[in-house]
């Protein structure tokens, strides 16, 4: 069929990945980022540590409570104005939060409204990237997915330098200023054009497909799959340098660590989804071979005794997680179908949001095992273990079993024109039950 | 005779017995701490005079800290070797001998007040507070603080904008409503104790509000030429798009789908 005007050109679905690698980089790496600045704050509001962390956990929740408002909210309007105000929102946040005098106020700022920007940034990003690789996802998401890594790895040494030129304020500041840079991001994601009539009965609308969700079977199960792969996911993150340090690693070794686990990670993310770019890949089952792996790395974690050996055992850990990333988000179209996926990733973000509460430092499970234990041994196993749990939950997934026809990708394939940029029809293509 | 001299020398035994025996009783067994410095090692002793019962070892222990165990040892002069000099470590170091009961001695090892700075060079925001900070982890514990600023006028605590909190070893100037002009410049902590003074040097810099504010504007200025470089772009690559909307179109298919880009597919999805 004829197309009206000119549809993006498939060149331009790697300007799209290059507007998510940028958005994942700002929105993880401001993440990281505000952890690093919040530190810095000390006692300037004479608040005690603990509560001055809570507002990156407010952040992180904010940004995943928000994932079903991300992606109705671009169902509707398409994801580049969506995420053009998410970009502004969060840039606003860090402003706000630089003109701070009381610790409500950066909760607020720095907390609620960043972490909403970020959550009308993130998934309206990912089902963008979808739009344009219906063959591909898991590859143009991986590589999007990288751009949390490398950003997180250049920000690891860059914020103590902002820290100790400009203070806390000041690199508040510039945080606004480079989280404004996510409305560069989203402009790039032009609304894909293609105007092919679909011999598809009209699709019901779109809040249904979110409802409609919520009573999927399938579904719920992968959800919660990641609700506890998040309880374990983050533990080495979290309590990495900590570990480091009690098998005799001092700061700079501990910090290298990290830094080879972060690298890891993001060849990880890109490595899984070449792997699964293939069109007779199944998702779901590489997504299972990632998480068994991941969980085992962390089961053999507390064996890395000496700088060599944990440094061995972290790449690999590393390594395994990231390659889940990607898989993650497009793995879950294999299970409602593409047309939902947009949906489907937004409701799964705000289910993690309980899964990653456990793994926030202050409700640390991880914490109070190894405060009970004597080290960090036995948390790590707990880690592993909710990582294997998981896995198996992937397992029951009915399409694990079926055969690549029934995945969302192929089908998607022939059906792909879709009106409206990131306009997703909420008839499921395959329904698995 | 010889008798006479015998018996004399008997009765002289026996005072100096009995006074050492009543010496003895009255205040147990005495030791005798010191210590020397030379050669970049503090060497530290003790010995133990005459004692009722068998050493039967000894260790030594700075605080609640034990340094040293040597079990078996019958020695009463026992010394205990560390590499530095006195300054880096001051303080009472016991020395215990394993008798029955244990027997304690002191070697006390004092020294002027070793004044450290947490941070030789301190940043503040302007109109914030800035908090400089110095300690002193020696023996015999500090007596007196006080602050000068770098033209050895003294800071007086309660004046100006300035307010000193100082707890044993440990100080802290507090600048409220930090200047520039004012404010920036190097610091001097002194501490007094019985044996003299120690000092450290602290620097403060005082950041201006508007030192970000540039590379801000500077990034937003990026960003909105970027995004107005991606829409124009796009614009030119398309520009029959732009008049789509009223453009009849030549096919069918084609006005149905240009006019479906606001209409139709909202219409679509609200079925």
């Amino acid at each position: 069929a004829f197309m009206a005007g000119v549809s993006p050109s498939p060149r331009w679905g790697w300007a799209v990945v290059g507007g998510a690698f940028l958005q994942a980089g700002l929105v993880f790496g401001g993440l990281r980022a505000l952890g690093l600045c919040l530190g810095a704050l000390g006692g300037s509001f004479g608040a005690q540590a603990g509560a001055v962390a809570w507002v990156g956990s407010a952040a992180i929740a904010s940004l995943q409570l928000g994932g079903p408002l991300g992606s109705a909210l671009s169902t509707r309007y398409g994801a580049r104005p969506v995420v053009m105000a998410g970009g502004f929102l969060a840039g606003m946040g860090f402003l706000l939060g630089a003109f701070a005098t009381r610790l409500s106020h950066l909760y607020l700022s720095v907390g609620l409204l960043a972490g909403l920007g970020w959550a009308l940034v993130f998934t309206p990003s990912l089902g963008a990237v979808s739009r344009y690789f219906p063959t591909r996802r898991a590859m143009a998401t991986g590589l999007a997915m990288a751009g949390a890594s490398v950003v997180g790895l250049a920000l690891g040494p860059l914020i103590p330098l902002l820290l100790d030129a400009y203070g806390w304020r000041g690199s508040l500041l510039l945080l606004a200023a480079l989280s404004f840079n996510l409305m560069v991001a989203g402009a790039l994601l032009r609304p894909l054009d293609v105007p092919i009539e679909s011999p598809r009965p009209p699709p019901p609308r779109g809040q249904a497909g979110l409802r409609g969700l919520l009573h999927h079977g399938p579904f719920l199960r992968y959800a919660l799959a990641f609700v506890l792969v998040d309880a374990g996911y983050y533990v080495p993150h979290v309590h990495g340098p900590a570990r480091a340090q009690e098998v005799g690693c001092d700061e700079q070794r501990a910090g290298l660590v990290m830094a080879v686990t972060a690298v890891a990670d993001g060849v990880g993310r890109v490595v899984a989804g070449l792997l699964a770019a293939r069109p007779t890949a199944s998702l779901l089952r590489h997504l299972f071979a990632w998480s068994v792996l991941t969980g085992l790395a962390l089961l053999l974690l507390p064996l890395g005794t000496s700088f060599g050996g944990l440094t061995a055992l972290a790449l690999a850990y590393g390594f395994c997680a990231g390659a889940i990333v990607p898989l993650q988000f497009t793995g879950v179209a294999e299970v409602v179908g593409a047309g939902r996926l947009l949906h489907a990733i937004g409701l799964m973000q705000m289910f993690e949001s309980v899964g990653s509460l456990l793994g926030i430092p202050q409700c640390s499970l991880s914490g109070w095992l190894r405060d009970l234990t004597g080290d960090f041994k036995v948390s790590f196993l707990a880690a592993g273990a909710f990582l294997l749990a998981g896995s198996l939950l992937i397992l029951t997934l009915p399409s694990f079993f079926r055969t690549s026809q029934s995945d969302g990708s192929s089908i998607e394939g022939v059906l792909d024109p879709v009106p409206k940029g990131l306009e997703l029809s909420s008839v499921p293509l395959s329904p698995p039950n | 005779m010889a008798a006479g001299a015998d018996v004399r020398c008997a009765v002289l035994a026996l005072l100096v017995l009995g006074l050492l025996a009543t010496g003895g009783d009255a205040t147990g067994p005495v030791i005798i701490g010191q210590y020397s410095s030379s050669a970049g090692k503090l060497i530290l002793s003790c010995n133990i005079s005459v004692s009722d019962t068998p050493i039967k070892g000894h260790k030594w222990m700075l605080g609640d800290k034990t340094l040293k165990v040597e079990e078996g040892s019958s020695a009463s002069y026992i010394t205990y070797t560390i590499e530095g000099n006195e300054e880096e470590h001051s303080g009472v170091y016991e020395c215990i001998y394993e008798t029955n009961p244990v027997a304690k001695g002191n070697v006390s090892v004092e020294v002027q007040p070793q004044v450290v700075a947490y941070k030789k060079s301190e940043h503040g925001n302007e109109g914030d507070t800035g908090v400089l900070t110095c300690k002193s982890l020696s023996y015999p514990p500090v007596k007196t603080w006080t602050w000068y600023k770098s033209d050895q006028t003294p800071v007086v605590n309660g004046s100006d904008r300035y307010i000193i909190k100082s707890t044993g070893n440990k100080t802290e100037l507090r600048i409220h409503k930090l200047s520039i002009e004012q404010d920036t410049g190097d610091y001097y902590c002194n501490a007094t104790n019985s044996w003299g003074p120690g000092s450290a040097t602290v620097n403060l810099r005082v950041r201006s509000r508007l030192a970000a504010l540039w590379p801000f504007l500077g990034i937003v200025a990026e960003v909105l030429v970027l995004v107005t470089i991606i829409f124009i772009y796009e614009k030119r690559r398309k520009p029959d798009e732009v008049l789509d909307d009223d453009d009849g179109g030549s096919a069918p298919l084609k006005s149905n789908a240009t006019n479906h880009k606001d209409k139709n597919v909202r219409q679509r999805n609200a079925n």
